[in-house]
């Protein structure tokens, strides 16, 4: 596949794993060009063994987990909180109270609930991540939990 | 407003991410107009390198030399010459290269300990070394005038000794404890990351 159309059909979905990673739009946009830097300059050494979204995904949360290292910009988690805007339009609202709902979570497990919400098999979850398959059901299944519930309780606030 | 189970959040999800994204040209863009600067500044520094080497090298073999330790200074300071700029690019690699980002998020995290801990013991046991080469050099390269003339000898070896002293206990004391802290800080905060991947 060539640059232009990976980056046409995989930056969106890069974008909203970045900003389940960081809620922050614009720190999102920066993630999301810095990874297709990185897909632009590692694309000669994709070799077939995954699938070209998987490594897509592999090297977005690698970017995002390196920001760990630069302590001053730790994302947002901003909880409690009241939903500051009621005036936006309803999904917008939503889209908001989501992201922040995300980022109440542990770092791994914002990474682990974007690519479940993005649809992806549980298999390929584990091989981005690096964590058994055994283990990530486990954790996919009480990281949905705890979304649902607290995504429920915000929206009351 | 009713309850949402999982498959209404999910949709709440995909409806998003319509942000106005650059499109792929300009990204391709930067990436050129970064592999430039970089390629500039690679050419100006080994510019620079080169000159003041065979400088150095000119005047080790057009001087004639009494004793030997002048000849000894002299390959000494390149050497150290050499092994800082050795360390110096190896440390920027390391800056710049951020791992094998291809790797499942475990390994990564993993080998990104890995490089920041070649990244410390480079940076403190390279800058003691390129020291000691550099200031041994100097005090074989001078023995050979100080000993032509006592008074210029003694001036110079202060002088130069008290420099270098200076720059070993105070500059590099506080370069490397500064270089620590941030250093310590991001291996810190990945082991952290890692524990809590691993807990749960």
């Amino acid at each position: 596949m060539e640059f232009d159309e990976l980056y046409k059909t995989f930056s969106p979905k890069i974008f909203r794993l970045c900003m389940g990673y960081v809620n922050d739009k614009d720190w999102a946009k920066d993630l999301v060009q810095e990874t297709f830097i990185q897909v632009w300059k590692n694309l000669h050494t994709f070799r077939n063994e995954a699938a070209i979204g998987t490594w897509i995904f592999r090297i977005a949360s690698n970017i995002c987990l390196r920001q760990i290292e630069h302590s001053s910009r730790m994302p947002k988690a901003e909880i409690p909180f009241q939903v500051e805007d009621r005036t936006e339009a309803p999904y917008d609202a939503h889209i908001e109270l989501l992201y922040k709902c995300i980022a109440t979570l542990k770092e791994a497990e914002r990474l682990i609930i974007s690519l479940v919400l993005e649809d992806l098999p549980q298999k390929e979850i584990a091989a981005i991540t690096g964590i058994p398959e055994g283990n990530i059901r486990v954790k996919i299944h009480r990281i949905k939990q705890i979304l649902t519930q607290r995504f429920n309780e915000y929206e009351k606030l | 407003m009713s309850m949402k189970n999982f498959d209404d959040i999910k949709n709440v999800w995909q409806t998003s991410g319509e942000e106005s994204l650059p499109d792929a040209g300009e990204i391709t863009l930067r990436i050129q107009k970064t592999r430039r600067r970089m390629i500039r500044k690679n050419i100006i520094g080994g510019t620079i390198l080169c000159f003041t080497f065979f400088y150095i090298c000119f005047i080790g073999w057009y001087y004639h030399f009494e004793q030997w330790t002048t000849r000894a200074g002299i390959v000494i300071i390149l050497l150290a010459i050499l092994l800082g700029v050795t360390f110096n690019t190896r440390l920027v690699q390391l800056l710049l290269k951020h791992g094998d980002l291809t790797l499942d998020n475990a390994a990564y995290l993993h080998q990104l300990i890995h490089l920041r801990n070649t990244q410390r013991a480079i940076r403190t046991k390279g800058i003691s070394l390129y020291f000691l080469l550099l200031t041994l050099g100097i005090v074989l390269y001078m023995m050979e005038f100080a000993r032509r003339s006592l008074s210029f000898g003694i001036i110079a070896y202060t002088l130069t000794l008290a420099w270098i002293a200076f720059s070993w206990f105070y500059i590099r004391k506080k370069t490397v404890a500064r270089q620590e802290r941030e250093i310590n800080e991001q291996i810190d905060n990945i082991e952290k990351l890692i524990k809590r991947m691993e807990k749960e």
